[in-house]
């Protein structure tokens, strides 16, 4: 059996590594290369649920472990890079909030999620407690993301990392939701990508861009 | 340790500075040029190099004052005070009482400090660009080289380099927590940003609206350009040193004894061919980013530092 000190050890390595890749996708600018950090953040994820499933024999996290693999760090990239090679959009040209602000942003966010969790964090026992404020900076970085960013792929990513740290901060807390639960909440983050990628179509063939914030403007 | 045997080891310390800082610099143009199908300069050529610019007379503009011919020696000088500071191949630094980490970096700011002063003084346009440039980016890396000191120092509880070594050496866990790894990620992007290498700097262009180090020694020559010259190459030997040896301690001795001093050095000569490598393969796959993208690069670094540190707090 695996001595809890060692157990942590990783947990910790591994959603630091998350939460890097959270300030990846902040960093670049090209879209397909946030897609695929997008990809490589949820397979962490999935890393961290089938090892807490293994310290902790919760069986039915290899299935959300698999799940998580399967639709967000496979299906979703694909799907989202197709996106952005049918519209022929590949950079983040100029955000709302520049680089260089927003990763000082990204940094001063995850000071303020620990001091915001600091007091659940220490309300729980579970040896994973300490990791909880990083999924809490995962949550605010991926609305950051969202309202930082002009074009719509971005601003769907950023939706993801927010969903994204809302799982860990289960996976963290709870050992994770019931399954059926999960299952539902994977089908409808799915679904809503999907919707997502009609709706991105639509406002390209309208304004013959994915800037939103053509969407702001009146047409008469 | 006794008296004698650190006035050794600090004579082997500067020879091993003096004299392996340009087989490095040769090292690395060899790989690159290796990496992108040329043969490259000779091994030797930074010596020849050196020898004919101390051959050469120094010429100095009439408008320069003190600064310009007394920077060259300041930076010759710092390089090897810090030499005496940063571990090699063993922990028993000659000036380990003096001075920690802390020093090291205010030495190489200083040094830089001057060489900016010094390409404003002769009153060219281009080193007055170059010294703007170089001072944007050591102003933005500065905040980045403390933080990711900081949390070296908070892993190892100590900003003595000697007490880092061996704390860091006698307890492998440590290397592989998030802290020190991310400090290690920012560092390396400091050291790319302080060392003029690519994707920041191109050590190798005379280009005038791509230049930040050649634009400053712009007006230097003779013996004045090799000091120059040298003290650059002996600042990336530094840095290396610094970044190979406080993150990967293994194989530095420990202890007063010949063996495992010979093992240091074949070891810290490995880590530094990786390293040379490491910078051969980067410098061939990347291009130069804008100067206005510097910025953006420095504060993920920033921003990984932060991390570190907070991470330290929170985990």
């Amino acid at each position: 059996m695996l001595t809890s000190d060692g157990f942590i050890r990783i947990l910790n390595l591994l959603s630091v590594g998350v939460l890097v890749t959270g300030m990846l996708i902040l960093w670049r600018r090209s879209l397909l290369s946030a897609v695929q950090i997008f990809g490589v953040q949820s397979l962490l994820l999935a890393l961290m649920a089938v090892w807490i499933a293994f310290y902790t024999g919760a069986a039915h996290l290899y299935l959300i472990a698999f799940l998580v693999a399967a639709i967000k760090a496979v299906a979703i990239p694909v799907l989202l890079s197709r996106i952005i090679r049918r519209l022929d959009v590949y950079t983040e040209i100029e955000p709302y909030i520049g680089v260089a602000t927003s990763l000082l942003v990204g940094a001063g966010l995850v000071v303020v999620a620990y001091f915001v969790m600091q007091p659940v964090a220490d309300a729980t026992n579970l040896p994973t407690h300490n990791a909880l404020p990083l999924a809490f900076a995962m949550v605010l970085l991926g609305l950051f993301i969202t309202v930082s960013r002009k074009k719509a792929v971005t601003q769907i990513l950023g939706f993801l990392v927010l969903e994204n740290g809302i799982f860990m901060l289960a996976v963290l807390a709870t050992y994770g939701v019931p399954t059926i639960v999960e299952i539902g909440v994977f089908l409808d983050l799915f679904v809503g990508i999907l919707i997502m990628e009609v709706l991105v179509y639509r406002i390209n063939q309208t304004f013959e861009s994915v800037d939103t914030h053509v969407l702001d403007e009146l047409r008469g | 340790m006794d008296y004698v045997a650190k006035f050794l080891i600090a004579v082997v310390q500067l020879l091993i500075v003096l004299g392996a800082s340009p087989v490095l610099v040769s090292l690395i143009r060899r790989l690159k040029a290796r990496l992108q199908g040329r043969l490259g300069p000779p091994w030797f050529q930074p010596y020849y190099d050196l020898a004919k610019y101390f051959q050469k007379e120094s010429v100095v503009s009439e408008t320069a004052s003190w600064i310009f011919n007394f920077t060259p020696y300041l930076q010759f000088v710092c390089m090897l005070l810090i030499a005496l500071f940063v571990p090699f191949y063993t922990a028993m630094l000659p000036l380990d009482a003096t001075g920690g980490i802390i020093v090291i970096m205010y030495f190489f700011l200083l040094s830089t400090f001057f060489l900016a002063l010094s390409g404003l003084d002769t009153g060219s346009a281009f080193g007055g660009m170059g010294s703007s440039r170089e001072m944007t980016i050591a102003a933005l890396a500065e905040p980045t080289i403390i933080l990711a000191v900081f949390s070296i120092s908070l892993v190892a509880n100590s900003t003595n380099i000697s007490t880092i070594i061996l704390r860091l050496g006698s307890d492998y866990g440590l290397l592989f927590n998030p802290t020190h790894l991310l400090a290690f990620a920012a560092f390396v992007i400091v050291t790319i940003a302080e060392t003029g290498r690519l994707p920041v700097d191109n050590p190798t262009t005379h280009l005038e609206l791509t230049m930040i180090h050649e634009a400053m020694i712009l007006e230097y020559s003779g013996r004045h350009l090799a000091l120059v010259e040298w003290s650059a190459w002996m600042k990336l030997f530094l840095f290396l040193s610094l970044l190979t040896n406080l993150f990967f301690p293994w194989g530095v001795a420990t202890s007063l004894d010949l063996l495992s001093f010979v093992a240091g050095l074949v070891i810290f000569a490995v880590k530094l061919t990786l390293a040379a490598g490491a910078i051969a393969f980067m410098e061939t796959i990347l291009a130069k980013v804008r100067i206005f993208r510097v910025p953006e690069l420095l504060a993920g670094s920033f921003a990984i530092a932060l991390l570190a540190i907070i991470s330290f707090y929170v985990l």
